[in-house]
């Protein structure tokens, strides 16, 4: 007996329902979409309300993103679709046209930050390269794109039994190793295919690089339709287990062929367990589900997944065709709700010729960060911003600013969506983080403005602070794991200056050194520790630089050759910075930068 | 149906998994069967793969669970000898799906194929013999897709449809799934078709059931059938015969054309306000029954004045909606406003937004009144969804609060039907029997009036461990071939939602989770035209208490039922 579909001699039952999925099933869909997107009701403190530019009844103007997609050769990219996602705002996503020409046009869209994928099968969006959303290019309304499509390169072969007959049917994957976690997935179906009555598959749309190919096992979802091959340890290419499998090295639009995968058809073992705690019992917790991930430890490609309800009394799962070796379980779950924190767990498990049972994963909160930013009050006639930007088009970003580590990192980063988002409000948030230390990536929508502080909550742990005033933000803040930050405030100033110039080397005809970078340090003792003072920013070939959102004051300007620079700024770092700012003095070259200031031309001389 | 749903994978770069978790949790919303724990079962099944009377070594033969049409997970598998002979041990009590996994086969029985593959329903500790599976190799088709200027077409579909299958109802494609898609040269290969007349065609489809969902699962070129003609009626037609490979079955595609822009406004129906920040999606519409066909969501949303903007809509009928999310928090449903494309952008096209019926109630459990069974009510999921002609399909989520209380909102008027979500899997042993509004049974669903508020609706579950085992036997002969057998058991005492069971090639079936009490049997079959026939059988009633009863129902199929109900 099931509860569904209704019983029989009741068809118009039947078919108002089937009328409903698709509804029920969108709705997910846009669920997901709700929730990583920041919150129409926040979390955030109190803070002063912002400066309004507009009579607040007024809408802001909609805008247009063009450009146009084109392949390896500028060619236009037949049936190229494109997609702008809002990184900010209500969740927002918008179909572009694209002609036959390859140009596209995505209109009517609010200002705020946008995330432009492009698609086209066989083909891959070039920009989109690491699986980290953080890392994917955003633009304005305005921007003018190109776009550019690399085809991808294809891995056929044959898969036969150890007699050499042709194994039909059986899935086949290709795993990418540099960058596992998004592995080919560019195009649906791109990262799989499908033997057929020959025995021969053929995987097409893959990204450059090195893979892994596997035919059979448990598939993606442990719990989807049985294909026959489900309960076999997967075999990878040419005739192994994972540890052992040889890997295909895959050339943008290149075929690599002959990858003929000999099959073992052994069975694989069991892994099963329990989802354990976190889990409240309110009506939005309910609604939500748990999946449950397996990947080969230390990697983040998913073998396999699974689901439970948090109403399920047992929270079982399980995963079939698994060979020996060592695995990463993961478990998240989400509410679906907007603002809700996600839970997660992981554990790493063996198998050993045998059956794994009775694995336990208990589900912790994530942490979060949130607050306002909060424009400086400023007369109408001092402001240098003449389009009249919005806080909703920064683009507000928490990255982990430490070595990544393995657990729970490959669910918290498809978690935490964007890194963070921002509303018309200017409140901000970032959730679904690890504990650890987080640096702050906040891109403003204007040259016309500065951070001029960043201000975190008195319970927020900052290094101890010497002196008895509060310490000043020091470029990094460490959050404990599930801990909820609320009250950041972050002050942006109106009256940025910025600074364009080159580098002249002295004697003339002496050669440019390579990776030469430019430092602004602040001149002034108070500020010598106030890390948002201080910027950074590397030298073309010609000696040319640029400096932009730079608050108005006196600095020193020096050069120093830095072969291989962190990503974050020397300035986060007290040593560092001290060293900097020893050598900025001794240089003493001063620059004076005015409210507002377009300085150009500006001509700095170094010595060879 | 279901494999049309392909999730957006824009999105699913994005927000990948979470995404697929929820395609799944709605999916998996079918399943419904629980294993049971205890002893370890000892159930088998044996057999002969044979081709062409010989028996045939090394074919791995699985079987896999099939109570539920999405719960098929492979539970055992074995290789046949030399002979062909096949035995799969260990099963427990169920439903299975028996296959030999020779997928570029069919199998063929007495003159007519289908796909190998068998259903049977297992009792426990029994030992079922003569599961023989007779092979032929399978038919191919095979081509290129390119389009007007000679490039290869990749990822398209191709959908092979039975030849005489005529364009009245929804052809089914034979196959899909990564055999009938183009790979990067635009080549696709069909493989294992049983013999019989096909069409082929490429391009958009407008029937019920299916989804785009921002473009994907759609198709970006017009309807074209071998050899490159508009209407079906003049499609080859191909004749497949065993292993016969037919090639070179080649379509040029012709791209649909940029398609209109279609503008418009979302606003509430009281208030004349606009409504900002909702998902408007736009579905064909038949002229005839003003159904509406297939989906497409295109993420298009209406902005702060509740005005949106849908693109590329190709020339045709269609209307157009709000998506609502249906988990309580909504209170509201949408209009279904009909709009035409022809050749131009379309404007003006205003969807009214109404506050929804509520409805709200008890769930209780009729027959237990043991604590620990009603506590079972807070892990059941409900779903309430009407549809009516002109309106756009609403539903509502609801879970039973610890006082049984539900809530749902948002419903457009209609009938109103509730029913138990599968996920989570519902608790065995308690089944939604009836829906009452003051104490009446509303066999049909609940009757809606707009915005109307209907509270005292009773939800009432009975609880029961037993189960009816049997076999369906016929008069004099066989079994009717070719037809689809379901065991239909309703309650004699009235009141009890029936339930059903299907019956396997071999006659059996069983039905399990029944509560005590008495119950009257009949016999439906299900052709593949779709047409239903009941029959009586002898004997007509059983009696259920808290176990399993096992019965032998014989049918004079001759002698129809002449009014199903």
């Amino acid at each position: 007996m099931k509860t569904l579909p209704p019983p029989a001699g009741n068809p118009t039952l039947t078919r108002s329902f089937l009328l409903v999925l698709p509804l029920v099933l969108i709705s997910g869909v846009v669920s997901v979409l709700a929730q990583s997107q920041p919150a129409a009701r926040s979390t955030a403190s109190p803070s002063p309300t912002p400066v309004e530019k507009r009579s607040p009844n007024e809408t802001p103007p909609t805008g247009s993103i063009k450009g146009r997609v084109v392949d390896d050769d500028g060619q236009p990219v037949v049936n190229a679709t494109l997609m702008a996602q809002a990184v900010n705002g209500p969740p927002t996503m918008r179909p572009g046209k694209v002609d036959s020409e390859g140009n596209f046009s995505v209109d009517d869209l609010p200002p705020t930050g946008y995330v432009v994928f492009a698609m086209a099968p066989g083909y891959i969006d070039d920009a989109m390269s690491t699986g980290d959303p953080n890392d994917w290019p955003r633009h304005l309304i305005g921007s003018q794109l190109k776009i550019r499509m690399i085809k991808g390169g294809v891995i056929t072969g044959k898969v036969t039994n150890s007699k050499g007959d042709p194994i039909v049917g059986v899935p086949v994957h290709a795993v990418n190793l540099n960058n596992p976690s998004f592995s080919a997935t560019d195009f649906l179906g791109a990262s799989g295919g499908e033997s057929d009555d020959r025995g021969i598959y053929r995987i097409y749309g893959l990204r450059p690089g090195q893979y892994v190919v596997n035919a059979g096992g448990p598939g993606q979802f442990g719990l989807a339709a049985s294909n026959g091959f489900d309960l076999d340890v997967p075999t990878f290419y040419p005739s192994a287990t994972r540890d052992t499998a040889i890997p295909v090295m895959v050339r943008s639009g290149d075929e690599t062929t002959g990858i003929d995968i000999k099959y073992s058809g052994a069975e694989g073992h069991r892994i099963s367990g329990f989802v354990v705690g976190g889990i409240n019992s309110g009506t939005s917790a309910m609604n939500g589900a748990i999946a449950i991930m397996l990947s080969p430890a230390g990697t983040q490609s998913v073998l396999s997944m699974a689901i439970a309800s948090p109403l399920d009394q047992r929270r079982a799962f399980g995963f079939n065709g698994i060979g020996d070796g060592e695995y990463d379980l993961s478990a998240v779950f989400q509410t679906g709700q907007q603002n809700e924190a996600s839970l997660v767990a992981t554990k790493r498990v063996t198998v050993r010729g045998g059956d794994v049972t009775g694995v336990e994963l208990t589900l912790v909160q994530l942490a979060a960060i949130a607050g306002s930013i909060v424009l400086d009050p400023i007369k109408q006639e001092d402001t240098c911003d003449k389009r009249g930007a919005q806080l909703i088009e920064t683009v507000f970003a928490a990255r982990r600013d430490e070595p990544k580590k393995i657990g729970s990192q490959m669910m918290t980063r498809m978690l935490a969506g964007f890194g963070g988002t921002v509303n018309a409000k200017g409140e901000f948030s970032a959730r679904n983080l690890d504990a650890g230390r987080y640096r702050f990536e906040i891109k403003l929508p204007t040259d016309a403005w500065y951070v001029r502080a960043i201000n975190l909550p008195a319970a927020v742990t900052i290094p101890p602070s010497t002196a008895s005033k509060p310490n000043p933000w020091q470029g990094t803040v460490t959050i404990k794991s599930g801990q909820q930050v609320n009250g950041v405030s972050i002050v942006v100033g109106q009256d940025a200056a910025s600074l364009r110039g080159r580098v002249n080397v002295t004697p003339e005809g002496a050669s440019f050194p390579a990776d030469l970078r430019v430092h602004l340090v602040p001149a002034d003792r108070e500020q010598a520790n106030d890390v948002l003072r201080y910027s950074e920013t590397t030298t073309m070939s010609d000696g040319s630089f640029a400096f932009s959102n730079i608050a108005p004051g006196r600095y020193f300007i020096v050069s120093r050759v830095e072969p291989d620079p962190s990503p974050r700024s020397s300035a986060f770092d007290p040593t560092a910075r001290t060293k900097l700012r020893q050598e900025a003095e001794a240089a003493k070259v001063v620059i004076d930068l005015k409210p507002c200031q377009r300085l150009r031309d500006y001509e700095l001389r170094i010595e060879q | 149906m279901f494999t049309t749903l392909v999730p957006p994978y824009w999105l699913a770069r994005a927000k990948k998994r979470s995404l697929l978790i929820l395609c799944l949790l709605v999916l998996y919303s079918f399943s419904g069967s629980a294993q049971t724990p205890g002893k370890a079962p000892t159930a088998s099944i044996s057999g002969r793969v044979t081709i062409d009377g010989e028996g045939v070594g090394g074919i791995t033969v699985t079987a896999a669970t099939s109570g539920s049409p999405l719960d098929n997970r492979t539970v055992a598998k074995t290789t046949t000898d030399d002979d062909g002979k096949y035995q799969l041990n260990g099963l427990a009590a169920g439903q299975f799906t028996i296959t030999p996994l020779a997928k570029a086969f069919v199998v063929s029985t007495s003159g007519a194929y289908k796909q190998a593959g068998q259903s049977i329903t297992v009792a426990e500790g029994e030992t079922i013999t003569k599961i023989d599976f007779a092979l032929v190799r399978g038919g191919v088709i095979t081509g290129r897709i390119t389009d007007t200027d000679g490039r290869p077409v990749i990822g398209e579909r191709v959908n092979v449809v039975g030849g005489v299958v005529s364009d009245s109802s929804y052809p089914m494609p034979v196959f899909d799934g990564p055999r009938n898609r183009t790979d990067d040269r635009g080549i696709y290969r069909i493989y294992g078709l049983s013999p019989g007349t096909y069409k082929v065609s490429i391009g958009q489809a407008t029937g019920a059931g299916n989804v785009a969902i921002m473009g994907m699962g759609g198709s970006q070129y017009t309807k074209t059938f071998y050899p490159g003609v508009a209407e079906e009626a003049k499609a080859q037609v191909l004749e497949v015969s065993e292993g016969k490979e037919i090639s070179n079955i080649d379509i040029v595609a012709r791209k649909s054309g940029r398609g209109a822009t279609v503008f418009g406004r979302v606003v509430d129906a009281d208030s004349g306000q606009p409504v900002p920040n909702v998902y408007v999606v736009h579905a064909s519409l038949s002229e005839g029954t003003q159904q509406l066909g297939s989906m497409n969501f295109s993420g298009s949303q209406t902005d702060a004045n509740g005005k949106f903007r849908i693109e590329n809509v190709q020339p045709g009928r269609y209307a157009a909606y709000t998506l609502s999310i249906g988990d309580g928090t909504n209170t509201s449903y949408s209009d279904q406003t009909p709009f035409d494309v022809s050749d131009g952008d379309v404007s003006g096209v205003e969807i009214k937004v109404h506050r929804g019926a509520t409805i709200s109630g008890v769930a209780v459990v009729e027959n237990n009144f043991d604590a620990t069974v009603s506590s079972l009510l807070q892990t059941v999921s409900l779903i309430a969804f009407s549809n009516t002609k002109g309106g756009a399909p609403s539903f509502s989520r609801s879970q039973v609060g610890s006082d049984g209380r539900f809530n749902f909102a948002g419903l457009a008027p209609g009938k109103v039907q509730i029913n138990v979500v599968g996920f989570p899997t519902p608790p065995k042993n308690l089944t939604l029997v009836r829906t009452e509004v003051d104490g009446i049974e509303q066999r049909e669903g609940i009757e809606v009036s707009a915005g109307s508020k209907i509270t005292g609706v009773r939800l009432v579950f009975a609880y029961g461990a037993g189960s009816i085992r049997g076999e369906v036997k016929a008069e004099g002969g066989t079994l009717p071939s070719g037809l689809n057998l379901q065991v239909i058991i309703r309650s004699t005492t009235g009141g009890v939602r029936p339930f059903n069971g299907a019956v396997d090639a071999r006659g059996h079936f069983v039905v399990e989770n029944v509560p005590p009490g008495a119950y009257e049997m009949s016999v439906m079959t299900l052709g593949p035209d779709r047409t239903t026939a009941t029959y009586e059988p002898s004997p007509r009633t059983v009696n259920v208490e808290s176990g399993p009863v096992q019965v032998v129902l014989v049918v004079n199929f001759a002698a129809k039922k002449a009014t199903p109900e």
